[in-house]
């Protein structure tokens, strides 16, 4: 009983309180930081959740034009190149919502946008980036199913 | 699974490139006549393309959700690998860009840039 009592004493001394507070203050602020990360993740779920099917529902509408102006490429660059950037600028809006895999594909089929010069030569990478643009809309809209099956 | 869906993809995107360049020519036919076609059809549009038939048709469905069916009507396009008879031997997958080749083949087979030209030379 004796021992026990020297024991937590030597335990409770203020050396050994300090290094509890210190382990307990680090603990502390891991776990503020997990809070704080799964609360971010949460707010851009929730965005998404709200957001995403509008956004999809007009990246849809965009790419249908984008395609129509495909029927005459030569006499459409002006406006192929106007619905492109909105199609950027809908990609970007969709990308501050999205982590991992689908917001890699956004961010991929972005950079093939910002890089695509509409130009009577270039008909054959605006066709690509057209193509492209299909695929991500398939997997934002599997992405948004997923998130239906969380609920 | 998106690796092999984006195979699908590819395939028919290649299919709309074909089409709008005019490459690829596609006929219209009434539906009438047609058997094994999924859902209400009025139009059906064919062409052929490396020995292949490609059938491809605008399919309308009030799909039924509880009792009743509901009001409006959901339409999907459907391309399918005919054989010599006429039968239906691969449909495939939906994705979107079928609903671009089916507008890619509506404006070809309507004609619309023909009349749009002539209308702006006249």
């Amino acid at each position: 009983m004796h021992g026990l009592i020297l024991s937590l004493e030597s335990l409770l001394n203020w050396d050994s309180f300090s290094k509890i507070a210190s382990v307990s203050s680090i603990a502390s602020l891991l776990v503020t930081i997990w809070v704080l990360f799964e609360t971010r993740k949460l707010r851009a779920l929730y965005k998404l959740r709200v957001r995403g099917p509008v956004l999809i529902k007009d990246l849809h509408k965009m790419a249908s034009n984008l395609s129509g102006y495909l029927n005459d490429y030569s006499d459409s660059t002006i406006r192929i190149a106007e619905e492109l950037g909105k199609i950027g600028g809908k990609l970007n809006s969709l990308q501050t919502k999205l982590s991992g895999n689908p917001k890699n594909a956004v961010k991929r089929v972005r950079g093939y946008i910002d890089r695509c010069e509409v130009k009577s030569e270039n008909e054959e990478q605006v066709r690509r980036v057209h193509i492209e643009i299909i695929k991500v809309i398939e997997e934002l809209k599997d992405h948004q199913k997923d998130l239906d099956w969380e609920k | 699974m998106s690796t092999e869906r984006n195979k699908w993809i590819d395939a028919v995107g290649k299919l709309i490139t074909l089409t709008q360049k005019r490459k690829l020519g596609w006929r219209s036919y009434s539906s009438e006549g047609y058997s094994g076609l999924s859902g209400v059809v009025d139009v059906i549009y064919q062409a052929d393309y490396n020995g292949k038939t490609l059938r491809l048709y605008e399919s309308k469905s009030r799909p039924e959700r509880g009792m009743f069916p509901v009001s409006e009507w959901e339409r999907e396009a459907v391309l399918d690998l005919v054989d010599s008879t006429g039968l239906s031997i691969w449909t495939f997958p939906h994705t979107e860009a079928t609903e671009h080749l089916l507008s890619a083949v509506k404006y070809q087979v309507a004609g619309v840039g023909e009349f749009l030209e002539e209308l702006l030379t006249a």
